[in-house]
């Protein structure tokens, strides 16, 4: 397992700094794009599900664990006027990469464990809501809409895990996802190098 | 834990601000026989001033807001400087074009700009114009650009002599075209009920969703009060019986209270159905009784919304009843969406009223909280 991390930790390093924009639908108002944006942003798609998937999966009370995430989260949220990483994207997809990992091999992590990922998962998803073009009062607004909808959108990874882990096919099941998110993540690292390498 | 997260979540709220609903001009061309030319045009003429347009639902979203929002601050004859300086780029962008292309020329006749009031209203004012109809004008088009705002306009026909008047249909223009051609010669058609019926539906609907975020919350802090369908069904029933209440009520004129006083009252009834669905432990007939009278206040709001339309002289019941059910629709809508995206996941779920009722509750609650405060213009001191 250890060698398994160690390769998908040295490829994910490779993976630069992403160039997701984080625009605007027009017509929308700034609160429903905040609302929608984590649907249209792959790295926090990925994280927010694959983090649901972890959680769901852990077998002792998550309560703190989950209320850990969603505090980081809008910490991260309230640090976005400071920029102060460029990378979170790339951060995002090393993340989901390395929980895949958890959630393919079915790993129960210790408490502790878990809180610094859902910690890290949820600052990182704050981090890297910054809203583009946007003027300070519409940036509440979307800040405010993002933070619902990821809210909202880890409650069902975490109700699928849970649900399904009373029957091998059903954790197979899990387990899958886990393994195709993984790939997912791998993808949209790859296409961004491409897409780096050739600009 | 969860206090801090809610402190954290108030943070967030404590910058968010609700200005002013960005709303259509209304205009309405009058034509005499003798081919003398009134225009009455109902718009802020704030936005006009800050090119404040349909683009952005809420004036605070606009880059130059605070521009906006002096302006808004200004006494009727102070505002009417910047106005008198704009006059000529209005008349410039304006056009009021016959069949033959000829555009009319239009002079400002009058302006009435309201007293201050209430700021967190849109102060709509009154700009008279007046040309003359180019002799053999068989019909007009109306052009108001897009850079000012969504709009609807009409035609009266008028024979002054015979005490005689048509008013065309309304045109609800919402992109960066003139109007269709209003014909002069023949009398103004008037529109199917059936369009009646769907343009007050549509109305009532988007009135609600999307653009009634305080009815919203209202609507989900009614939802997230019981997950049984009882509870639900008899508070939804309080509070539709109530709204179409004051709604029929006030568009008939029969009520009237002043936006200073109900638009902070909407807000605190959200404030209020938020903390009670953390703290309370049934459903009692105080809280249905509280809905009903917050009911009556929300009504008085739809009301407000329906006088920025205009209502049909000749369809008045159909249009008023077709709104109330376009606002009913749009009210389903929000508790079948919560439905069908909440509860029917996660309502079996042990955690369900720690991660989901209380925390969207309390989020509602602070929201309606803040909402009040500003409205009554506290959270400037």
């Amino acid at each position: 397992m250890k060698n398994q991390l160690s390769v998908l930790l040295f490829i994910s390093s490779f993976i630069p700094n992403t160039a997701f924009a984080h625009g605007v639908f027009k017509g929308l108002s700034s609160f429903y794009n905040g609302l929608l944006h984590p649907l249209f942003s792959p790295p926090q798609l990925f994280v927010i599900i694959i983090l649901g998937l972890f959680l769901g999966q852990q077998t002792y009370k998550k309560n703190t664990a989950f209320f850990s995430f969603a505090i980081a989260l809008i910490i991260g949220l309230l640090l976005t006027p400071f920029s102060i990483t460029n990378h979170s994207e790339s951060i995002l997809l090393i993340i989901t990469l390395t929980v895949s990992t958890l959630v393919m091999l079915k790993q129960k992590i210790p408490l502790p464990f878990a809180l610094l990922i859902m910690l890290l998962g949820g600052l990182f998803l704050g981090l890297d809501s910054r809203p583009d073009d946007l003027i300070a009062t519409e940036k509440i607004a979307f800040l405010l809409g993002n933070a619902v909808a990821v809210y909202l959108l880890i409650l069902y990874p975490i109700t699928l895990a849970e649900t399904f882990n009373n029957a091998f096919w059903k954790t197979t099941f899990i387990r899958i996802l886990g393994s195709w998110l993984a790939a997912s993540a791998l993808m949209v690292g790859m296409l961004t190098l491409i897409g780096h390498s050739t600009n | 834990m969860r206090l801090a997260f809610l402190l954290l979540f108030l943070c967030l709220l404590s910058t968010a601000s609700r200005a002013d609903l960005v709303k259509p001009a209304l205009i309405e061309i009058n034509v005499e026989a003798s081919g003398a030319i009134h225009i009455e045009l109902r718009a802020s003429i704030e936005a006009l001033l800050t090119g404040i347009n349909g683009r952005y639902k809420n004036t605070k979203e606009a880059p130059n807001a605070a521009e906006y929002d002096r302006f808004r601050a200004l006494q009727s004859e102070q505002l009417a400087l910047p106005f008198e300086r704009f006059k000529a780029s209005l008349l410039e962008q304006i056009t009021l074009t016959n069949q033959a292309g000829k555009a009319i020329t239009l002079r400002v006749r009058r302006v009435d700009i309201p007293e201050r009031g209430y700021i967190k209203v849109p102060r709509i004012s009154l700009i008279q114009l007046e040309g003359t109809l180019p002799p053999d004008s068989q019909s007009l088009q109306w052009y108001y650009p897009l850079s000012f705002g969504d709009y609807a306009v009409r035609l009266r026909q008028i024979d002054k002599e015979k005490s005689l008047w048509h008013w065309s249909e309304w045109q609800w223009i919402r992109k960066n075209h003139a109007s269709e051609a209003f014909v002069l010669h023949k009398i103004a058609q008037k529109k199917s009920l059936i369009s009646v019926v769907k343009h007050y539906i549509g109305l009532g609907f988007m009135h609600i969703f999307p653009q009634g975020m305080d009815h919203i919350l209202f609507i989900l802090a009614l939802f997230f009060f019981s997950t049984q369908l009882k509870p639900l069904l008899l508070q939804i029933t309080m509070f539709t019986l109530a709204h179409t209440l004051t709604l029929g009520l006030s568009v008939t004129g029969i009520i009237s209270l002043p936006q200073t006083i109900v638009q902070p009252l909407i807000a605190l009834s959200i404030a209020y159905a938020g903390f009670e669905n953390v703290f309370a432990k049934g459903l009692y007939n105080s809280r249905l009784g509280l809905i009903f009278i917050f009911g009556l206040l929300h009504g008085i709001g739809f009301a407000s919304a329906l006088d920025d339309f205009g209502m049909p002289t000749d369809a008045f019941m159909i249009a008023l009843i077709s709104f109330n059910i376009g606002v009913e629709l749009g009210q389903l809508a929000i508790i079948l969406g919560a439905f069908l995206g909440l509860s029917l996941w996660f309502y079996q779920r042990p955690w369900y009223r720690v991660r989901v009722i209380i925390p969207l509750s309390l989020l509602i609650a602070f929201t309606g909280l803040y909402w009040t405060l500003d409205r009554l213009e506290l959270t400037n001191l």
